[in-house]
């Protein structure tokens, strides 16, 4: 059986898709059969980061409506073996897919594979319940600012109310020089503040953005990648094995750093 | 670099963060999702052996704190306001 994990972040744009594609990617190439499920009906990108959406024929609601067969919906890029791709329904129709059509999907899907991740949409209205729904734990996305942080808290009260396994928290896109300053949340502020364990740290990285423009989220190396890596043996050992974000300013060779990257 | 023990210090916005989630807090209650607010609904009116007259679940955060909970409902052919 396996485990299905909910990517959510309430707020939008910070990072959930790529953390859901990353992470998978990492999980694959460690040998776990992964599967992710673009949960985000119309405004779908999963196929888009991973790199397979021209290779996209049928897609969720094909396999609900009986259009097809679950395995003709699956799609795998070849870069990464064990990983395949559900794409979302890509015209918006917010009914056209039920809570219940949903669940019993990923009770067909759950034999096939270790992970299931589903990429939940922004918000917290009927996408965010119906992603939530048939998921055993969750994986709450935030950057380290007050209106990510505060949408994350939220979002975290609501998933109390399911029950789930486990809620872990991926802070997204840190900074260690401005966590020296005092000008951005350390990773321990906000997981206190949240009350959530932190699962992973990812620090900003712009070859995430280049991955991202050319399809090719999981593959090639960067420190993001790195830390990604760090999430997923942290999901397969149980371990909370964290990027420290400002390891790379202390001493005299990183007060350096940091009024370089300052002028 | 990937370790668990770093320095921490204090932020500038962790302060602000706090005191924006505590007034957050007291109105959670008003985001309970619809057909858990149903659940409810019929919880209450099987308790109370009376018939939640095609009724929303009201709730709200007073001034003093208290959360108030209300629904319109028929008891004995009476509608009443059950709070």
């Amino acid at each position: 059986m396996a485990r299905v994990i909910v990517v959510t972040s309430g707020k939008g744009g910070v990072g959930k898709t790529t953390c859901t594609a990353s992470i998978g990617a990492m999980l694959a190439f460690r040998g776990k059969r992964v599967l992710l499920i673009d949960g985000d009906i119309g405004l779908n990108n999963l196929d888009v980061l991973v790199g397979i959406d021209d290779k996209v024929v049928y897609d969720m609601a094909d396999v609900i409506s009986g259009r097809c067969r679950i395995k003709q919906a699956l799609v795998s890029s070849p870069d990464i073996p064990n990983m395949y791709v559900l794409p979302s329904q890509n015209a918006y129709n917010s009914d056209s897919i039920s809570m219940k059509d949903f669940r019993g999907l990923i009770t067909k899907l759950s034999d096939g594979f270790d992970f299931i991740f589903i990429d939940s949409p922004a918000g917290i209205d009927k996408g965010f319940h119906r992603a939530v729904s048939p998921s055993t734990e969750a994986l709450v996305v935030a950057t380290p600012n007050v209106s990510s942080l505060r949408d994350a808290d939220k979002v975290i009260s609501i998933l109390h109310n399911y029950k789930l396994n486990g809620i872990n928290l991926i802070v997204n896109r840190i900074r260690g020089d401005m966590i020296i300053n005092g000008e951005m949340m350390s990773v321990l502020e906000i997981s206190k503040l949240l009350g959530v364990s932190p699962i992973g740290v990812i620090p900003e990285d712009d070859k995430i953005h280049i991955f991202s423009e050319l399809g090719k989220i999981g593959r090639g190396e960067c420190l993001a990648m790195r830390s990604f890596e760090c999430v997923a043996d942290n999901f397969i050992t149980g371990r909370r094995r964290l990027y420290d974000p400002t390891a790379q300013y202390r001493g005299m060779v990183g007060k350096l750093k940091m009024m370089l990257k300052r002028a | 670099m990937f370790n668990q023990n770093y320095k921490t210090g204090y932020s500038i916005s962790s302060e602000r963060l706090s005191q924006i989630l505590k007034k957050d807090k007291l109105q959670m209650p008003i985001m309970i999702e619809d057909s858990l607010k149903k659940e409810i609904l019929k919880v209450i009116s099987g308790y109370m052996n009376i018939k939640a007259a095609n009724s929303d679940l009201r709730i709200e955060v007073q001034n003093n704190g208290k959360i108030l909970i209300s629904f319109d409902a028929l008891a004995d052919g009476i509608k009443a306001n059950v709070q």
